[in-house]
């Protein structure tokens, strides 16, 4: 037996008590995880959206923190954009989050300008695009499909408007995969949009250098007012959404920790007032101050740790859960990235010693004399 | 895109409201409370598209729907277009709404087929059987005279100043409608209209708003209460700040009554 | 081996006076019972001699090393001293083996070689079969002899025992003493212990006989 054989059996005799903290602490852990790894998802899922577009750069309203950006007037700005250094193709996109038919949660629809290079980075598993820019016919994402229970050759109605469903697609984009895409004319029509679009995408030529995309938002910020000239990543970050979701994961980091923490000091400080005799015995048989801190903070730290670990298993759980979730299909994805389930446990360690610390000092301090009178 | 759903709420006059830039200490009168609700729904053009289910007095739910609504509202004009989107049963059915020259509140309903289909009907007629009323989403009681502060009230606990608002010209079929405004934002959080015995006809409440591109605050949700109990949730899902009004949009109006089509500026 | 001088002990900001001004010694390998009514001090005299308790005033030499200079207490004790105690102290939810073993966590050296003397230590002692015990499945006597395998594994100079046969019967005590004096022959470790037992304090070498804080003049006799 060693000082930790010595504190895990400390653990172990009080099966209860320990069980109820490591519960406490891995729930405390799973929210972060799950909200952690979905709000890093979203982030990551737009992005790729954009960058599997093949955008470079998007022209949108100054203020729009909404999830999309609000509708302006294409036409001049279209062109205005043409004409600038290095520009291959200046796309319109509008999208709204519908109801597709009756009694179906709401889903992305995307406007995209007909045969322009938004569409070539969709993967059709089944049908074909839309064959023109004004025929009612839109594409589904996999995910979208699954979700409306509809196939090819079906029709849904949008906006009080009967669509033919050509094809159905993946993206690399859960976002897209979860959408509902047809052409920007289209779009514009049943929104009552016409000639409007939500951002503009820019696509460079091969030659454009990361100067060249600094010159383009220096121009658009200093000649075309009310306007704003990002990249994809930046209007994800822009993005209220995203904002949001990181938000309430910081909160809940932040607010889980302090309980996790207050929880392992709760256990500690018990068990010590529980083991004052014991406490005094080893001073007395000759226990170093420092080695009781060790105990004690051994302890608390096998506590946290269990339930770091236990609330990563249940926080990718409940992500993985909630992705599959009918309501969120589509919408969500959870992202875990190793370096970030490592700084979880490497968070729980500092929980444990943070909750054990002033118990294990004030068990050091005791007098082992009076310890051991104590009842 | 939900979120930019302007004007609505400009339009159910219930809800659009500009920060009139005074803090609650600083409350104007009445009047001139009056003046900025009327102001603060002006729009040379807006849209907003609303998801409308009611709960009849039997505690059935009648089949939802959705209407787009356009509206352009200055000193010269005050019109709104209320088209059904789905289901299928109402497209291609609308109502076209004005404020006339003598301040009374003009409602045609119509068709696909213009002039044939048209049909102009009292202006407290419900949209599609909702508790939703042509007449309240002009809100022309803000144009009354009479306009005498009820005090400081709470509604579903936020604070908001009564203004209670009269008319006895003509015989307008609400003559008396009492507002809650929010003193910051100049939303309504609950608009009560009564009828000429002083019974409470149907009562607007403000459930949810939004922060509009504008920066200005609008209703996102509201319910009506009507007295014979049937409930009906507004929700905003869609809309445009700036919406492009065309030739068509109020076309309506002008064969109803061409000689007022071709006087308006 | 022990010298104390003038030592004084006072609890509650001096309401309550333990020791009154003691001066005694232990000698290299003597066994010194020290005896007399309760609450007369015996058990803060043990205290002070084992650096558990600090005296308010005097002062405790060990081979000549003054207390007072003695920068860690735990150190010291671990080094120099054995704890026996009335009421054994043995933790319920660890083995006989592990309650010995126990005794040596923090020290240097490897966990096995602390177990293996454990292991021996207990074999002397008569415990052979009863290494895997858990405390409250042990007699009296046997949890005393574990105690007491726990205030030997660190090869103590000094052992310190406070009334260690209060809570046997004869038999045990018999048999504690029995071990006790065994240590004595074979290790030549020095004892002072604290009891009410004629049994116990007619096997020392010394009797010191304590009353109101103080040596009682002329009791003190050698046997």
């Amino acid at each position: 037996m060693n000082l930790f054989g010595f504190a895990l059996g400390n653990l172990y005799r009080r099966p209860a008590r320990s069980s109820l903290t490591i519960a406490a602490i891995s729930l405390g852990v799973a929210s972060i995880v799950a909200l952690t790894s979905i709000a890093w998802g979203f982030e990551a899922s737009w992005q790729r959206a954009n960058d599997a577009r093949g955008t470079d750069l998007i022209v949108t309203r100054l203020a729009s923190e909404n999830a999309m950006p609000s509708p302006f007037l294409a036409d001049k700005l279209q062109a205005t954009l043409k004409g600038y250094p290095h520009v291959q193709e200046v796309v319109g996109l509008l999208s709204e989050m519908l109801s597709v038919g009756d009694n179906a949660p709401p889903v992305f629809v995307f406007g995209w300008e007909y045969r322009s290079y938004l569409w070539q980075h969709l993967r059709l598993i089944d049908g074909h695009l839309p064959a023109n820019d004004t025929d009612a016919d839109i594409v589904l994402g996999s995910l979208a499909a699954e979700l409306l229970h509809k196939k090819v050759g079906d029709s849904v109605e949008i906006e009080g408007r009967q669509f033919l469903i050509r094809g159905i697609f993946d993206s690399p984009a859960v976002v897209e995969n979860g959408a509902v895409v047809m052409t920007l004319t289209l779009a514009q029509q049943i929104t009552d949009k016409p000639g409007k679009v939500n951002i503009l995408n820019i696509k460079l030529d091969d030659h454009a250098s990361d100067s060249v995309i600094d010159d383009f938002k220096t121009r658009v910020r200093e000649t075309l007012p009310g306007y704003l000239a990002i990249t994809s990543g930046e209007l994800v970050r822009k993005n209220a959404v995203v904002r949001i979701s990181k938000a309430m994961s910081n909160a809940t980091t932040l607010i889980a920790s302090l309980v996790g923490a207050l929880v392992v000091f709760n256990t500690m400080l018990m068990s010590i007032n529980e083991r004052t005799r014991e406490i005094g015995l080893l001073l007395a048989l000759g226990w170093q101050r420092q080695t009781i801190v060790k105990l004690i903070v051994s302890e608390s730290v096998v506590l946290s740790l269990a339930g770091g670990l236990a609330g990563i298993l249940i926080g990718i759980a409940i992500a993985g859960g909630l992705e599959h979730v009918e309501l969120m299909r589509g919408k969500i994805e959870a992202v875990f990235s190793m370096p970030f389930l490592i700084a979880i446990l490497g968070l729980s360690v500092v929980l444990g010693v943070a909750g054990g610390l002033y118990p294990a000092l004030k068990a050091a301090r005791m007098l082992p004399s009076q310890a051991l009178r104590q009842e | 895109m939900r979120f930019i759903a302007s004007a609505v709420l400009a339009l159910l006059a219930t809800l659009a409201g500009q920060s009139y830039g005074a803090d609650g200490s600083d409350l104007p009168s009445p009047a001139a409370l009056a003046e900025t609700m009327m102001l603060a729904r002006y729009s040379a053009g807006f849209e907003a598209r609303m998801r409308i289910s009611s709960v009849g007095p039997d505690g059935k739910q009648s089949t939802p729907f959705k209407v787009a609504v356009v509206g352009q509202i200055d000193s010269q004009r005050e019109r709104l277009a209320i088209s059904g989107i789905s289901p299928p049963s109402i497209r291609d059915h609308s109502y076209a709404a004005e404020r006339t020259a003598d301040g009374r509140i003009r409602v045609i309903e119509y068709g696909a087929r213009l002039p044939a289909d048209l049909l102009e009907i009292e202006p407290t007629t419900r949209v599609f059987d909702s508790a939703l009323v042509v007449w309240d989403m002009l809100a022309p009681w803000w144009h009354w005279p009479k306009q005498i502060s009820g005090g400081v009230d709470h509604v579903d606990g936020r604070d908001c100043q009564n203004i209670r608002s009269v008319t006895n010209a003509g015989t307008p079929p609400i003559p008396e409608v009492v507002s809650c405004v929010d003193a910051k934002t100049r939303l309504p959080w609950r608009t009560q209209l009564f009828d000429r015995q002083h019974i409470l006809l149907r009562t607007i409440s403000t459930r949810r708003t939004m922060r509009m591109e504008s920066g200005a605050v609008a209703v996102r949700r509201l319910t009506i209460a009507d007295a014979d109990r049937t409930v009906t949730d507004v929700d905003v899902y869609s809309g445009d700040e700036h919406y492009a009004i065309s030739a068509a949009t109020f076309a309506a109006l002008d064969y109803a009554h061409p000689a007022a089509g071709q006087a308006a500026p | 081996m022990v010298r104390i001088e003038n030592v004084a002990l006072h609890f509650d900001d001096g309401k309550t006076t333990a020791l009154n001004g003691i001066s005694a010694t232990v000698e290299e390998g003597e066994f010194v019972a020290i005896v007399g009514p309760s609450g007369c001090g015996k058990s803060s005299l043990l205290n002070v001699i084992g650096t558990l308790e600090r005296p308010t005033t005097g002062e405790v030499y060990f081979r000549c090393q003054p207390y007072s200079n003695i920068a860690d207490a735990s150190l010291f004790r671990r080094q120099h001293f054995g704890f026996i105690f009335q009421s054994f102290h043995l933790i319920p939810t660890l083995s006989a083996l592990d309650n010995v073993v126990v005794a040596t966590i923090g020290c240097p050296g490897p966990a096995r070689e602390h177990t293996q003397r454990a292991r021996q230590l207990l074999a002397q002692l008569g415990l052979r079969d009863r290494i895997d015990h858990f405390p409250r499945t042990m007699s009296g006597g046997e949890r005393q002899r574990v105690a007491i395998a726990r205030a030997l594994i660190n090869n103590p100079d000094l052992i310190l025992a406070d009334e260690p046969t209060g809570s046997l019967d004869s038999v045990s005590t018999e048999q504690v003493l029995g071990v006790i004096s065994e240590i004595r022959q074979q290790r030549g470790i020095s004892i002072v212990v604290v009891t009410h037992d004629p049994e116990v304090s007619g096997r020392a070498d010394r009797v010191v006989s304590m009353r109101d804080g103080k040596i009682e003049p002329g009791k003190e006799y050698r046997q």
